[in-house]
């Protein structure tokens, strides 16, 4: 099964905008996947890898087996809509209806199908996504991503490693001045020199 | 800069270039004006030689600046920074007081952590008198003339205030007063159709005399700044971070336009209120930019000035920082911030039409209780009560976390659902397939409860509760194989577990457990082997037959 998803995932031609999730999912190796990964993985590679497994033309031992399968695969398959649905650049009315039925029904059938799994905090805050898509719109606006990135480049700065000293100052106004100089009227003269 | 000649343009160009491309660290960007200054004296010496006899020339070294702070300050660049003195004890922040040109930090803490818990009087200060511990705070206001002071960047802010306020009230002369779809940008959505201003009749968005008004939304985010490779070192650091949402979405995260307000100094992150320090600087800049207004002496597109008006129009964090910064109870006990749902036990609802929304107007006046409290034991009460804390995000007159405070859709459907169903619910990913394998059928087992006859402790509730995972796990004995038709094929290429594994997991569970768990499958042995009494290997047996049986 495992080597399935990552056959899959070796084998999908993708849009080159789209970057790349580890080939070797599922092993110690690959390390946790990031936010972004996951996001792939539901929206493309697992899609794909389990609708062939599980769904209709797979091939399993019995009927039972087989109907059990394609519970499973329908109710995952809610999450992933749900979870396309939300990230969607605009939002209409149908769509958000849409959201909220096929997280509701997510939600509501994870005991059914998964009698051992227990629920989450996120179980319920998912459902109050529904309220703040009306509130503030399209997620874009409102998620942590671009929080993270400056994580990410505040992480990448040189600094002393003396923490709780002064590094911060540095670090600081390191930012503060690179940004600065980006913000200033002096974009193509930086652009340009980054790309040399 | 009209006293620099090309020399020292020069110079202090490659300084910058230095600083800001090659991460060149102060002491190395001032060795190297150093250098340029000796080059260029050296230079013009063995010239001066030749041309003038023995006089020597420092005319253009003399003016090529000695440090990178400097250079930094006369382009501009360094921003302004008010660095606080931070209790090592306490996280409280201290502003530096001038005296007499010189900033100086007073030397012990006087803040009082809890009420009547006494002055904390920790040292503030190191032998050579510098802070222990520093915050430095980028000021708000500083950040805002930055993004005001350009051209292109003033305008595209202004006029989408303008555009959503046309079409909000377009949409209010037509009669909708729902959210007309399709909704685009966060301006265009419900909230800020309805968030109205400070003078309390008019949107937010209405601008009277061409005020700026400027929405941000607010992060607070805990990283480790040695980085996430697991060997590395251990810390926490926070940042406090905004990003203002009057930008079009194609700019509105460019690092140049976000801005960050400080970095919450490690190695842990503060705990319970006292994150409320980092944060008071920034909230009291907006408070007063919200209640006062701010007005620039000069932007790109008005000389002579003018007013603005900020607000922070969503907290984004994920979960544990959320309720930090928020002061609510933890997520782990009374998780939701939006609604009453309150106890673990409600997770599993999904009547979301009968969910009632938390009362802001409410948990305002219980946070100014818990402020207010002459005691410690009155402000727990009121936590336990009602799950609120002081946060200084109360300061601002429109907070209401009920609404401003977002649950993250990165971290709950990502990090959180989509994660939670691929790694525990299907198992795929040998990472924890080796540990728990899906379950071979699904049986509604009778679960304990306090009512029934026998009263059984915690732990012995816990295993059966195992027991049950136990008993559905799938088998991959080699007799069992031939005929496992309800044997599900998840993950079956990862079970190495067989009939004597689970004799050997059933038996380490205690006797009461497996006990309850044999009666209510009904198949609890009537006597133990040879007539002796019945023992927990009968049990174990009876439990096993009847696996093998499903």
């Amino acid at each position: 099964m495992i080597t399935h998803i990552q056959n899959v995932i070796r084998d999908t031609v993708t849009p080159s905008w789209v970057e790349s999730v580890p080939y070797n999912f599922g092993e110690a190796k690959a390390g946790k996947l990031k936010a972004y990964e996951w996001r792939l993985m539901a929206s493309i590679y697992l899609p794909l890898a389990l609708v062939s497994l599980w769904g209709e033309g797979s091939h399993q031992c019995s009927k039972t087996v087989a109907t059990k399968l394609r519970n499973v695969l329908d109710h995952t398959m809610m999450l992933f809509s749900a979870v396309y649905l939300a990230c969607l650049r605009t939002i209409t009315e149908a769509r958000l209806t849409a959201y909220h039925h096929y997280m509701k029904t997510y939600v509501e059938d994870l005991h059914k199908h998964h009698p051992h799994i227990s629920y989450r905090p996120t179980h319920h805050m998912v459902l109050h996504l529904y309220d703040f898509l009306i509130l503030f719109g399209p997620v874009q606006s409102w998620w942590c991503f671009p929080f993270e990135r400056l994580i990410g480049m505040l992480q990448r700065m040189p600094n002393n490693h003396k923490l709780g000293k002064f590094n911060f100052f540095t670090v600081c106004s390191a930012y503060l001045v690179s940004c600065r100089a980006i913000g200033a009227n002096c974009h193509n003269f930086i652009y340009s020199f980054r790309k040399t | 800069m009209k006293d620099w000649n090309e020399i020292t343009h020069v110079s202090a160009l490659l300084a910058i270039i230095c600083a800001v491309f090659a991460g060149v660290s102060r002491r190395m960007g001032d060795l190297i004006l150093g250098m340029i200054s000796v080059i260029v004296q050296l230079v013009s010496q063995s010239y001066g030689n030749q041309t003038d006899g023995n006089q020597t020339d420092d005319r253009f070294s003399s003016h090529i600046p000695k440090t990178l702070v400097t250079v930094l300050s006369r382009f501009n660049l360094d921003g302004q920074v008010t660095v606080y003195a931070v209790c090592p004890q306490c996280h409280c922040t201290f502003a530096p007081q001038k005296v007499l040109g010189s900033t100086k930090y007073q030397a012990q803490c006087n803040n009082e952590p809890r009420p009547g818990s006494g002055i904390c009087g920790a040292s503030l200060l190191d032998p050579s008198s510098k802070p222990i511990k520093t915050f430095v705070y980028h000021h708000f206001n500083d950040y805002l003339a930055s993004l005001l002071s350009r051209p292109d960047i003033e305008k595209i802010m202004d006029a989408r205030c303008d555009s959503m306020k046309e079409s909000t009230t377009t949409s209010m002369a037509h009669g909708h007063t729902s959210d007309p779809f399709p909704v685009k940008d966060i301006l265009a959505a419900k909230y800020m159709r309805t968030f109205k201003g400070p003078s309390g009749s008019t949107l937010f968005v209405d601008r009277p005399d061409g005020e700026g008004r400027y929405g941000f939304v607010l992060n607070v985010d805990f990283y480790n700044p040695e980085g996430n490779r697991g060997r590395s070192a251990k810390a926490s650091c926070g940042i406090v971070a905004m990003a203002c949402i009057n930008l079009p979405l194609s700019i509105r995260y460019r690092p140049e336009n976000m801005y960050l307000a400080g970095i919450i100094p490690g190695p842990h992150e503060p705990s319970l209120t006292t994150i409320n320090h980092y944060l008071r600087p920034l909230i009291t800049d907006m408070v007063s930019s919200w209640t006062k207004g701010t007005i620039f002496t000069r932007t790109a597109s008005s000389l002579n000035g003018r007013m603005t008006r900020s607000a922070i129009i969503a907290v984004v964090c994920d979960l544990p920082a959320a309720r930090k910064v928020s002061q609510l109870a933890g997520h782990k006990s009374q998780f939701c911030s939006r609604c009453t749902c309150y106890h673990l036990s409600e997770l599993d609802r999904v009547d979301q039409e009968n969910w009632q929304c938390r009362d802001a107007a409410g948990m305002r006046r219980q946070a100014y209780e818990w402020k207010n409290a002459l005691s410690t034991k009155e402000q727990d009460n009121i936590f336990k009560n009602h799950g609120v804390r002081w946060s200084v995000l109360w300061e601002l007159p429109y907070w209401d976390p009920t609404c401003q405070l977002i649950v993250d859709p990165m971290h709950s459907l990502f990090e959180g659902v989509i994660n939670h169903h691929v790694e525990v619910v299907l198992s795929i990913s040998s990472m924890t397939a080796s540990a728990k394998s899906p379950p071979a059928f699904s049986y509604e087992f009778t679960q304990y409860e306090k009512s029934s006859t026998l009263s059984l402790n915690e732990n012995e509730v816990r295993q059966i509760k195992q027991i049950h995972k136990l008993l559905t796990l799938p088998i991959n004995d080699p007799e069992i194989d031939g005929d496992g038709d309800v044997e599900m094929t998840v993950g079956a290429d990862d079970i190495g577990f067989d009939t004597h594994g689970l004799r050997q997991k059933l038996r380490k569970r205690v006797m009461s457990a497996l006990e309850f768990v044999a009666k209510s499958l009904d198949v609890y042995p009537s006597r133990g082997s040879g007539e002796r009494e019945i023992k927990k290997n009968d049990v174990v047996e009876a439990l096993i037959n009847w696996v093998s049986t499903k």
